[in-house]
């Protein structure tokens, strides 16, 4: 083929014929901004961004549809493009969720404030789990994009989170395709998501708006991966952070044995991704959804046991071996056998075999067969025990019946799971597997694939060939011990060819998945594969009707804005006592953590209690799911002391988030009191404020800000304090209401005016009622208990990095605690 | 049982050696958070019952703060009657199985028996654990004969040892009791203090069962100050009000530090894992305290608890008290278990500072060596620092367990409610009676950072006193030596 000459930027290119001047450029290390276009995808020219001016051409062709002609000079960055490209961002940021990205105090931010908050929808990037990987910020970052200068529109599309693992925020969609794209191209053409509607209503979706589990999607995770903003996430692995490295090994939980990229953060898996995005490096649901989860598992084996006289015993790794290899000394011969699962690496699988004939004497070894959702373990063992031939097992897993373990007189377990088999186990070894060690794996179509260590182990637990290895050398068959993996693989014979087990291929065929490991069933581990393997229906959960009374029963619900939920609960012992300036605490069910919540208003004849609660980790989820006519299961207060309710003169309250709501009553109440109050509130975008007319008619003025300059001032509620001191007014005093970083931000500002303030403390809480101590905060010299001193304390003396600092201290515990259900088949995982 | 009753010379009981009670493996039970002593079978409970002598005049009753009547539950014991016992017991004390476990008996009623005078003496707290076990276990609880409503209504805030006690004599006599408790679950410190190990949450809750079997009534999630005030309960139509809020507000070191992540109180660290159950998270949502190595500072029953929750967490743990191992406030049986489980004790040290890294969290504690000098004014020997003597100590978690400032809900919101300059309210120790009108207080918040059966005696009295205070009697101090005169 002949090479094609052009000219990009001055520069000399040579291309090939079919080539796009995308590519040409490319190739040339000529960087040119695309969302649309994928090196996986065919050329598409919907988002425009990489409009590129030709010599003779008319307009801006789109550089990714536009072939390479030779002789062409191509200009990518002239003034007139960066202008059209700003102005192609601005309309793009316009329908996406972007007030971050224009927002004033945004280096601020992302210093205190390093990882999002988990919210339900996401309405900004400070709320978005693929903040630090989203395309559109990255651009709009490098094309300086400070103000939007276009109308701002919030699509308000419901999540969808009742799908197993994956979360579509489609407000957040910039309809690039490239998801539809991805799902045709891997799937023969039948993407189970096309586009959906038309002009302004156009929206990426399932037929009939189906759930996924009721197309042909295959949950092979392409359109999330593909994905360049945070429209469709991995609800496992999105809060988790971005990878330190990802690590190429091979899935080895079924006889398929495909590559698959692990991403490591501080040496966990955190997520998984196919190795590339073509039809060949597919990768099932199990192995991209379920292999991540299975290693950082809350239920996963922790700690080494012992059997004792009066029951299990934690010990040492050590401790075990000699344990193990005490119990199985008097067992050597046939009455001996180990039993091993097919997911496990050729050499691990060697070296048991070689455990049980040399250390063993034994000939009784066997690789379970996998039929479905059944482990087979080979008759002759089974004869063997229910004869009572064999008398000791070594197994990696749950693989016998309750009959034939009670048989069994000594038997030794290595697993990373606990089972019918951990619990009578002699010796029970939690095991290191997977990607947690090394070796190769024998693919069904008989290829020897590379198993590497992805995931550090914790501090005295090893994987399997160590547990074997050093179980035989404390019984003196030193033949079988080796120092690593890598010396099992030198000892190894040829292999042979392992035979198909089952026909077809999970990546095809969701009935074909999976379905078992070392005897446990994965949807007993990860409780989201319920609703694809078992599909069994939802059932309405159970209201809890507390009979003859309604106490704590939620009157009405709303969401006033995205993720902002407003709860008015039947309460009448607060709602009588309740003062300006208090909380509650609220616990929707007995499994919940107890939250605080700054009262928004209440109604002492209804006898009614309103919070505003922001969406934002597991207990406001819990929360956002409540309808009205649902009980809270505790709601205690009011807490804290109220404000001083006098004549200050002029008061400024300022507002973010659920203070815009807590405000509220200050302001009714303050100007009874004969105050000229001034309510200041901001909002990241004008689709975020709520309660305006509320609030007009209980002040006397209202400022409105929002961060992305929406509606009146941009900024936020400190910059409409600089806009009342600048025109003169005088303010006597300001209670402020919001996130840490907000108050913070309004204290720097009053401080310099001089003007006290008080700020409503909101830091981690137990019991709320002064005795725990978890929500101290330094003010000054002193050290005040937000919770019976507060929640309003001297917002200019208070320690605002410490306070910062220490709402981090169970940030990953938080991430933890998300639930990984679909909330439809919530009822499935209850027993986790 | 046998029938047949073969009499027993004071001899023979004599010569009956003190019954162990078997106990969990310390290698086992570091691991687990089921109760150490497994209690006694009914063979050993009947033997040691033999050992008793029945004294006429008991000392053994001299020194229970509830006057339990112990030579006559005892016999009921040795008799086999082993519900009957509890039955007995329940006279006095609304929380058997409660006090069995979690009372220094050493320092009150085993202390001054006769027999310990020679080899040990009668495990009489075993065998309070044994009986108001066997009543439940084999469901055999008996609802106490009540007396005829007397239509008057008292008002008990709290629920702790001191609530349930008020609660459970103030029924039987014929009350309308509502107790008000401010969390989500009742028992107070049972609840959110004790660990498991030491007191299983199942017992406490069957105790409070039970007591609403009897009809009083209880109101969770309420908080009395705040939903509510004294002022307006009495005005509500209560008659009476007993206030039994307990500690609050715990105290820190004031040391630098204090505010790093990894830094807790004890009350904090004991309420996660018990009350909101942290041991079983995510099912549970609140977090959980993941620590490698746990300091905790402090010498007392609830440092033990701290330290021996920790090991159990799977984490090393230290205890630093700045004098040595005699002045220690825990219960000698505590300090003991602690021991067994393999905590490291930093006597006579006393930390100075509290180091942290670049993210705010705890690094290391830095302390300071100890030797004791002249006593202070508590009669122990004053610790003074050795100069120069610092050292490090690498660890992630600082548990200050060095006891509470009393709550502060009740005072703050009823104003003629006479406070000492601790805090806690002012009450007359032969009658629990506040400066206030038909308000009594005990527990906790009247002696401060006390013991469970301490704060159950005085909410003995307080019943005593308020029944009176009903009925239109002359509250005069409570007879120690004759709790049958009321």
């Amino acid at each position: 083929m002949s090479g094609i000459k052009l000219k990009i930027d001055g520069k000399e290119v040579e291309a090939q014929a079919g080539d796009t001047i995308l590519d040409a450029a490319k190739n040339a290390g000529i960087d040119i901004p695309t969302l649309c276009a994928h090196p996986s995808l065919e050329p598409y020219g919907a988002c425009r961004l990489c409009i590129v001016k030709v010599e003779g051409m008319r307009g801006y062709p789109t550089s990714c549809t536009t072939p390479v002609a030779d002789g062409m000079n191509v200009n990518t960055t002239n003034e007139d493009i960066i202008q059209l490209r700003r102005n192609i961002l601005k309309l793009l940021l316009s329908g996406h969720t972007s007030p971050c990205v224009v927002c004033l105090h945004k280096d601020l931010c992302e210093k205190y404030r390093p990882t999002p908050t988990k919210a339900g929808r996401t309405t900004r990037c400070g709320t978005c789990s693929n903040r630090e990987d989203c395309s559109l910020k990255g651009y709009s970052d490098e094309y300086e994009i400070k103000d939007l200068e276009v109308p701002v529109i919030y699509n308000n599309i419901p999540v969808e989170r009742d799908d197993p693992f994956m979360d579509r925020d489609y407000s957040l969609c910039i309809l690039c395709g490239r998801c539809v794209r991805i799902c045709k191209k891997l799937h023969d053409g039948k993407g189970a998501i096309d586009f959906i509607g038309r002009g302004k209503d156009a929206r990426i979706g399932t037929v009939f708006g189906k759930d996924h589990t009721d197309t042909n999607c295959q949950f092979c995770g392409a359109c999330v991966d593909i994905c360049p903003t945070g429209a469709l996430t991995d609800r496992y692995a999105k809060w988790l952070g971005t990878p330190d490295e990802v690590v190429r090994t091979t899935c080895m939980l079924c006889p398929e044995g495909c590559l698959i990229d692990l991403k490591v953060k501080n040496g966990q898996v955190i997520g998984a991704q196919a190795t590339d995005l073509t039809v060949d490096a597919r990768v099932c649901a199990i192995g991209r959804f379920v292999l991540p989860q299975l290693f950082e598992n809350p239920s996963r084996l922790r700690k080494h046991m012992i059997r004792v006289v009066d029951g299990d015993r934690k010990v040492s790794y050590e401790e075990t071996v000699e344990h193990a290899a005490e119990k199985l000394k008097s067992f050597s011969g046939e009455a001996f056998a180990m039993i091993a699962h097919p997911s496990t690496t050729r050499e691990d699988i060697y070296l048991m075999r070689k455990f049980t004939k040399e250390a063993m004497k034994s000939d009784n070894f066997c690789v379970v067969k996998i039929d479905k959702a059944t482990t087979l373990v080979d008759d002759t063992i089974v004869n063997g025990i229910e004869s009572g031939k064999i008398k000791a097992a070594f197994t990696t897993g749950d693989y016998l019946g309750k009959e034939l373990l009670d048989k069994l007189e000594v038997l030794i377990v290595a697993d990373m799971f606990p089972s019918k088999a951990t619990e009578q186990a002699d010796a029970v070894f939690a095991a290191g597997a997977l990607a947690e060690t090394s070796g190769t794996f024998i693919t069904k179509a008989g290829e020897a694939r590379e198993i590497n260590v992805c995931a550090k182990l914790p501090d005295d637990i090893y994987p399997d060939w160590k547990i074997i290895s050093d179980v035989a050398a404390k019984m003196g068959a030193s033949g079988v011990a080796v120092k690593s993996s890598e010396e099992i693989t030198k000892e190894l014979p040829e292999s042979q060819v392992a035979k198909s087990v089952n026909e077809g291929s999970p990546i095809e065929d969701l009935a074909l998945l999976p379905r078992i490991y070392r005897g446990h069933k994965f949807e007993d581990i990860v409780c989201a594969l319920k609703a694809l393997v078992i599909k069994e229906e939802p059932v309405e959960e159970e209201t809890r009707e507390t009979g003859e009374e309604k106490r704590f029963k939620i009157l009405e619900k709303q969401e006033l804005v995205p993720d902002t939920h407003m709860l008015k609960v039947y309460a009448p012992a607060v709602a009588e006592n309740c003062k300006p300036g208090q909380f509650v605490i609220a616990m929707v069910n007995e499994f919940s953590e107890r939250i605080p919540y700054t009262v928004a208003d209440w109604d002492k004849d209804e006898g009614t209690v309103t919070i505003n609660v922001l969406e934002a980790g597991r207990s406001s989820r819990e929360v956002a799911l409540l309808k009205e006519g649902d009980h809270l299961a505790h709601f205690a207060g009011p807490l804290g002391k109220e404000i001083d309710v006098k004549k200050y003169g002029t008061v400024v309250l300022g507002g973010g988030c659920y203070g815009v709501g807590g405000i509220y009553p200050l302001a009714k109440e303050l100007k009874k009191a004969g105050n000229r109050v001034i309510c200041v509130i901001e909002a990241a975008s004008h689709y975020l404020l709520y309660w305006e007319k509320k609030l007009k008619d209980a002040c006397d003025e209202l400022v409105i800000t929002t961060k992305d300059g929406s509606r009146d001032i941009k900024g936020g509620v400190q910059e409409g304090v600089e806009m009342l001191v600048g025109r003169g007014e005088k303010i006597d005093q300001s209670f402020i209401i919001g996130c840490t970083f907000m108050m913070m931000l309004v204290c720097e500002e009053t401080k310099k005016h001089s003007i006290p303030t008080l700020t409503a403390m909101n830091p981690l809480m137990l019991d709320g009622t002064g005795m725990c101590g978890a929500c101290r905060v330094t003010m000054g010299e002193e050290v005040k208990f937000a919770c019976v001193d507060g929640p309003f304390l001297d917002g200019l003396q208070i320690d605002w990095k410490e306070l910062m600092q220490r709402h981090s201290a169970f940030r990953s515990e938080e991430i933890e605690s998300l639930p990984q259900e679909h909330s439809k088949h919530k009822h499935l995982c209850r027993t986790i | 049982m046998n029938d047949e009753k073969k009499e027993l010379t004071p001899k023979d009981r004599m010569a009956i050696p003190r019954q162990k009670m078997p106990e969990q493996a310390p290698e086992r039970r570091r691991s687990n958070y089921e109760e150490v002593p497994h209690g006694f079978s009914e063979e050993t409970a009947i033997l040691e019952a033999q050992r008793c002598l029945k004294c006429k005049k008991p000392k053994c009753v001299e020194g229970c703060p509830v006057n339990i009547d112990i030579p006559g539950f005892i016999s009921l014991i040795e008799e086999g009657k082993f519900a009957e016992a509890a039955w007995k017991l329940k006279e006095q004390n609304s929380l058997p199985a409660v006090t069995g476990r979690v009372c220094p008996q050493e320092t009150q009623c085993e202390c001054l028996c006769v027999v310990g005078k020679k080899g040990g003496p009668v495990s009489i707290g075993r065998l309070e654990r044994f009986a108001a076990d066997y009543e439940r276990v084999h469901k055999k609880t008996k609802l106490p004969s009540k007396a005829p409503a007397t239509g008057k209504k008292v008002a008990v805030i709290g629920s702790g040892p001191a609530g349930l006690t008020v609660a459970g004599d103030l029924i039987k006599l014929g009350h309308d009791v509502t107790i008000f408790e401010a969390l989500h679950e009742p028992g107070g410190v049972l609840m959110y203090g004790i660990p498991e190990f030491r007191l299983p949450k199942e017992i406490v809750l069957s105790e409070i069962d039970f007591l609403k079997k009897q009809g009083v009534k209880l109101i969770e999630d309420y908080v009395i100050g705040k939903a509510d005030s004294v002022d307006s309960l009495l005005e509500h139509g209560f008659d009476a009000v007993f206030i039994g809020t307990g500690a609050g507000l715990p105290m820190f070191m004031k040391i630098p530090g204090e505010n790093l992540i990894g830094v807790y109180s004890a009350n904090e660290y004991l309420t996660r894992a018990n009350l909101m159950k942290t041991y079983q998270f995510p099912k549970y949502g609140t977090a959980p305290i993941r620590s490698k190595h746990v300091v905790v500072v402090g010498g007392g029953n609830v440092a033990m608890d701290s330290v021996r929750s920790a090991v159990r967490s799977g984490a090393k743990g230290t205890i630093v008290y700045r004098r040595s191992r005699e002045e220690m406030p825990a219960r000698d049986e505590e300090i003991h278990h602690a021991e067994e489980e393999g905590v490291d004790f930093q006597l006579l040290t006393n930390p100075t500072r509290i180091i942290g890294d670049e993210k705010g969290r705890v690094k290391t504690i830095e302390c300071l060596r100890m030797e004791l000098g002249e006593p202070d004014d508590s009669g122990r020997r004053r610790p003074v620092p050795v100069k120069g003597s610092e050292f490090l100590i690498e660890c992630d978690t600082v548990i200050p367990a060095l006891g509470n400032k009393p709550n502060p809900l009740i005072s703050q919101t009823t104003p003629d409610l006479k406070m000492s300059k601790w805090g806690t309210i002012d009450a007359d120790e032969t009658t629990m009676e506040t400066s206030k009108k038909g308000v009594f207080a005990g527990g906790d918040i009247v002696s401060g950072a006390a013991t469970v059966i301490l704060a159950m005696g005085q909410g003995k009295i307080a019943a005593n006193s308020i029944h009176k205070y009903l009925m239109g009697e002359e509250l005069k101090p409570v007879q120690e030596s004759d709790p049958e005169s009321a």
